[in-house]
């Protein structure tokens, strides 16, 4: 008799199976993770072209390391957070960079990600939000990316930032005062 | 309140395009397929020559373009739910049974599973639906104009879906996609451009295992003829449509790191597009490059072999080639190289030897025995050793 399968395997399924070697698993696993991951290095870095680069690695050490997840049911988490901290080694390589006076292309990641009918308005705000994310450290503005832009609750973003919660308000705080203060200061300029 | 109205990431669009993603799964198989085949795993890599043969396929399959900017879901930006079923329950994987399966789905599409085929759902996100066909048969009723974007997968083929009616067909080593009505694309490795687009009446025949498309007939043609031989094929190019793309410079200075897949694709188009003499070209690269223990070599010897003896006219060199990929590959692929070998030893008058293999070969596979004994015209029961 035809019959309807049960539900789509789970995260924990498809890790056990690409542990035994399932090339199908692990590109299971890359197809439902590979856009928000790419996403969240998008974002925190500012920078498309780091994305795919920072994508490309997370996926190679995450099936390079699988054996070491705790809990394959966490796998998301757990891939999020190797994507969180090679975007941090980006920003702080950039940031190095940006010292020694070599030129960067300036961060426009949420400008690009409007529609091209968008208002311009909003593209303008987007254009303030990329310069004003651009100056912050990295790790608060991965903090900041993570609870605004992506949505994460504060425990999360702390379980994925690495620290503590309290830690995470303070870079969130911080963040925040000076997207404000930068957005109010190019505000005024025009 | 922030000055900065927070955006969030519902409302942005995805850092990344499709086809970013998928040609960054590429870049990863890629990189992992190196680390996989170092010096010192291409050792434990020979153990397993006939699964690693089959991987090195598949590998050379591997796709996932990208997806168009212009699509339906982009258009109309995202959609808040997954299809379901008409009846309302969530849409998982499907399985049909003798009698096959009709499922109706909440958007007035329709998948219509022929018997004993199977359906796996990758991703029903809300922004769109990716299905994999596993085994079988599943026509596709799509209702046109809707929103979401289709993507059905098949071994090598991608196919992407406006509206349309068409079917998808796995069946051994090849995957038949026929278009009855609108009009989808095709994307895969070997094809012109990566990708042919399908009328209705349009046909595509894709191989599983053997690198290259076989045959296109976009506009109304019926579809290309079965190959009677089971076994690998090297089929003449496509008629029209999808062409399969610009020959590759033939080989060069070998470089340092010799790019084993990379002639093994040129050979593979160059096969597709029925040109032998380039393609054996390749296939001798390969095996004068690549490793001993390394069993694309093998598929190479093997392949070359074939061509040697079926198209080039030489016997002889044919002999020698498929002697180095005997043993080394899968039982189907052996057997072809067995009627190959007795094909040669015809073909050079030695019809005792061909006799002799022929009789190994009956005990593999009688009926092919048989069907090369009387296209041959080679004597029954003669067992004089090769």
């Amino acid at each position: 008799m035809a019959r309807l399968e049960p539900p789509a395997r789970s995260d924990a399924q498809l890790v056990e199976e690409a542990l035994g070697g399932s090339s199908f698993a692990e590109e299971a696993l890359y197809r439902r993770y590979a856009g928000k991951i790419a996403n969240v290095a998008g974002r925190v870095t500012g920078s498309r072209e780091a994305a795919a680069d920072i994508l490309q690695e997370t996926f190679l050490e995450a099936f390079t390391t699988l054996a070491k997840i705790r809990d394959p049911a966490l796998f998301p988490r757990w891939l999020t957070r190797i994507a969180i901290h090679r975007s941090h080694r980006f920003l702080r390589r950039r940031s190095l960079r940006l010292r020694l006076g070599f030129v960067d292309t300036p961060a426009d990641v949420f400008e690009s990600s409007i529609g091209s009918d968008a208002p311009q308005e909003q593209r303008a705000e987007l254009r303030r939000l990329d310069r004003a994310l651009d100056r912050l450290a990295p790790v608060d503005r991965s903090a900041w990316v993570l609870r605004h832009v992506e949505g994460y609750g504060l425990r999360e973003v702390a379980a994925l930032s690495g620290c503590s919660l309290s830690t995470v308000k303070r870079r969130l705080a911080r963040a925040q005062r000076q997207v404000e203060a930068h957005v109010a200061d190019v505000r005024r300029g025009e | 309140m922030s000055p900065v109205p927070p955006p969030t990431g519902d409302v942005l669009e995805d850092v990344l395009d499709e086809a970013a993603i998928a040609s960054t799964w590429r870049e990863i198989q890629t990189r992992r397929h190196r680390r996989r085949t170092g010096p010192r795993k291409l050792a434990v890599a020979a153990a397993g020559a006939a699964a690693a043969v089959g991987t090195a396929l598949a590998a050379t399959h591997a796709l996932w373009p990208g997806e168009d900017p212009s699509s339906p879901v982009a258009a109309a930006g995202q959609i808040a739910q997954p299809l379901r079923t008409a009846d309302g329950q969530a849409l998982h994987a499907l399985r049909s049974d003798e009698r096959g399966l009709v499922v109706p789905l909440d958007d007035g599409s329709r998948l219509r599973l022929h018997p004993r085929s199977t359906l796996d759902v990758l991703a029903n996100d809300g922004q769109g639906i990716r299905l994999r066909l596993g085994q079988g048969a599943v026509r596709f009723e799509v209702r046109p104009g809707g929103p979401r974007r289709w993507v059905v997968e098949a071994g090598p083929a991608r196919v992407e879906v406006v509206g349309t009616v068409f079917r998808v067909t796995r069946d051994g080593d090849e995957v038949a996609i026929a278009v009855d009505r609108g009009r989808l694309r095709v994307r895969a490795d070997g094809l012109d451009g990566g990708e042919v687009q399908l009328g209705a009446g349009g046909r595509l025949s894709l191989p599983l295992r053997d690198g290259e498309p076989r045959g296109a007939t976009p506009e109304h043609d019926p579809p290309p003829a079965p190959d009677g031989d089971g076994a690998a094929r090297t089929d003449p190019p496509a008629a029209t449509g999808a062409r399969p793309r610009a020959r590759s410079t033939p080989p060069g200075p070998v470089s340092a790191a010799p790019d084993i897949d990379g002639w093994l694709a040129a050979a593979n188009r160059a096969r597709a597009a029925g040109d032998s003499v380039d393609a054996a070209r390749w296939l001798s690269q390969v095996v004068d490059e690549a490793a001993p223990e390394d069993s694309r070599r093998a598929l190479a010897a093997y392949l070359l072999g074939r061509l040697q003896v079926r198209r080039l006219h030489r016997p002889q060199a044919g002999l020698r080639h498929l002697g180095l990929a005997v043993g080394r590959l899968p039982p189907p692929l052996r057997q072809d190289v067995l009627a190959c070998q007795i094909e040669a030893h015809v073909a050079l008058g030695q019809r005792a030897r061909a006799s002799a293999i022929l009789a190994a070969l009956e005990g593999q596979d009688p009926a092919r025995a048989e069907r090369l004994r009387e296209r041959l015209g080679l004597a029954r029961g003669t067992t004089t050793a090769p």
